[in-house]
């Protein structure tokens, strides 16, 4: 799977940085959010930018070495699926470096009272509750192609399972040719071609025409405000929305 | 005789181990872990995983919270030891940071001690001879 592929190939090349794909960027923001509330409660009132990337980026790498380490313990011995042994030991191992109380009796029968897992249970009975602060989506979202057997059909070959995705469908793939049927007739098309271009250059025209009346009609009342009756009208001719209404005729729009 | 003995003791620790084991997985599904169970979900799935139990799942979301909450507290601490070994040189100057941040420093040396070699640069230079002095700059 092309996930799988991914998390291999950041493993192995930790300091190149490689295309993230959607659902990584979308983790990485979630884990800062809660590391950014853990350390909240711890105490913090600030974060430094990359301080909090950094520690985002090291949880997750956290539990991915959680989940490799029992995916190990369980297939040592034999199985598939992890269970809580598992996870203890797991636990043990990422806990060596530190050490935890305990540690000399590791691989023993029980479970709860290795040194880890005491650990672990007094943590939770002694910290307080914090919830994540938004609600989170399933992700990453999968697109399932339904099979034969949920479309309804029958696989076309023997060969074929009717559980897997089913088959797109015929005329997506099957290349159909396709008619014209509008009949295109050189000389009517040069015509239209030539009717358009005409009445675009109209428009053009009018357009300038009408913006060098306006213009014409601004500096023809600020050139001599002779009366004082004239000023208000200069006023109002200055600012082109202010301007009075035409009146019904006077300017006629071609179009 | 020791040796059943001993047998039937261990069956009854067991037993006791036991019920001890699934009342602290019923405890954890009281609790809720503030990292959210998908996000543990996708990370576990990507590394091999595989359990359809929501309570181991709750287990190591509450184990990296643990951990997250270690190295906060530990990273507070140094922060602290910074702020009063300031703040006794120069007593007038108040306005020394009261605001608790984290930073790049006293992270990198909280994770230190659980093996993480968090190095950060310090600053970055554009030219290898950049803050050389000029003698050796011309040549």
């Amino acid at each position: 799977m092309s996930d799988g592929g991914e998390a291999e190939g950041r493993r192995d090349e930790h300091n190149n940085s490689i295309i993230r794909s959607g659902a990584s960027n979308y983790g990485r923001a979630i884990s800062r959010i809660a590391v950014a509330q853990v350390c909240e409660s711890i105490g913090f009132e600030g974060f430094d930018e990359s301080a909090l990337d950094s520690l985002a980026d090291i949880v997750i790498r956290y539990l991915c070495d959680l989940g490799k380490t029992s995916k190990f313990y369980a297939n040592l011995a034999g199985r598939t699926e992890c269970n809580v042994f598992d996870v203890a030991q797991g636990l043990e191992d990422l806990g060596m470096p530190q050490g935890f109380p305990g540690a000399s009796e590791i691989h023993t029968d029980c479970v709860v009272s290795s040194g880890a897992v005491r650990e672990i249970k007094e943590y939770v009975e002694t910290a307080e509750e914090i919830p994540f602060a938004q609600p989170v989506q399933r992700f990453p979202e999968r697109k399932l192609i339904p099979s034969f057997l949920q479309m309804g059909e029958t696989p076309s070959s023997k060969h074929i399972p009717a559980w897997l995705p089913a088959f797109p469908d015929p005329h997506t793939y099957v290349r159909t040719p396709v008619w014209n049927e509008r009949v295109s007739d050189p000389r009517t098309d040069k015509i239209e071609l030539a009717r358009q271009h005409r009445k675009a250059e109209r428009s053009l025209l009018s357009l300038q025409q009408r913006l060098l009346c306006n213009g014409s009609s601004v500096a023809a009342t600020s050139a001599g405000p002779d009366d004082g009756g004239n000023l208000v009208e200069v006023n109002k001719m200055e600012n082109p929305f202010l301007a009075n209404p035409l009146q019904a005729g006077e300017r006629c729009f071609t179009s | 005789m020791n040796g059943q003995t001993s047998h039937q003791q261990s069956k009854d620790g067991r037993h006791d181990d036991d019920a001890a084991l699934t009342e602290f997985l019923a405890s954890l599904m009281d609790y809720t872990p503030t990292i959210p169970d998908e996000l543990v979900e996708h990370y576990l799935a990507k590394s091999g995983f595989q359990c359809p139990d929501i309570r181991l799942t709750r287990l190591v979301a509450v184990a990296t919270q643990k951990f997250i909450a270690d190295v906060a507290t530990d990273a507070l601490q140094q922060c602290k030891a910074r702020q009063s070994a300031v703040v006794k040189d120069k007593r007038d100057k108040q306005q020394k940071d009261k605001r608790l941040i984290l930073t790049m420093e006293d992270l990198s040396r909280a994770l230190r001690e659980y093996g993480v070699n968090v190095k950060h640069q310090e600053y970055f230079a554009d030219s290898p001879s950049a803050g050389l002095d000029s003698v050796s700059r011309d040549e």
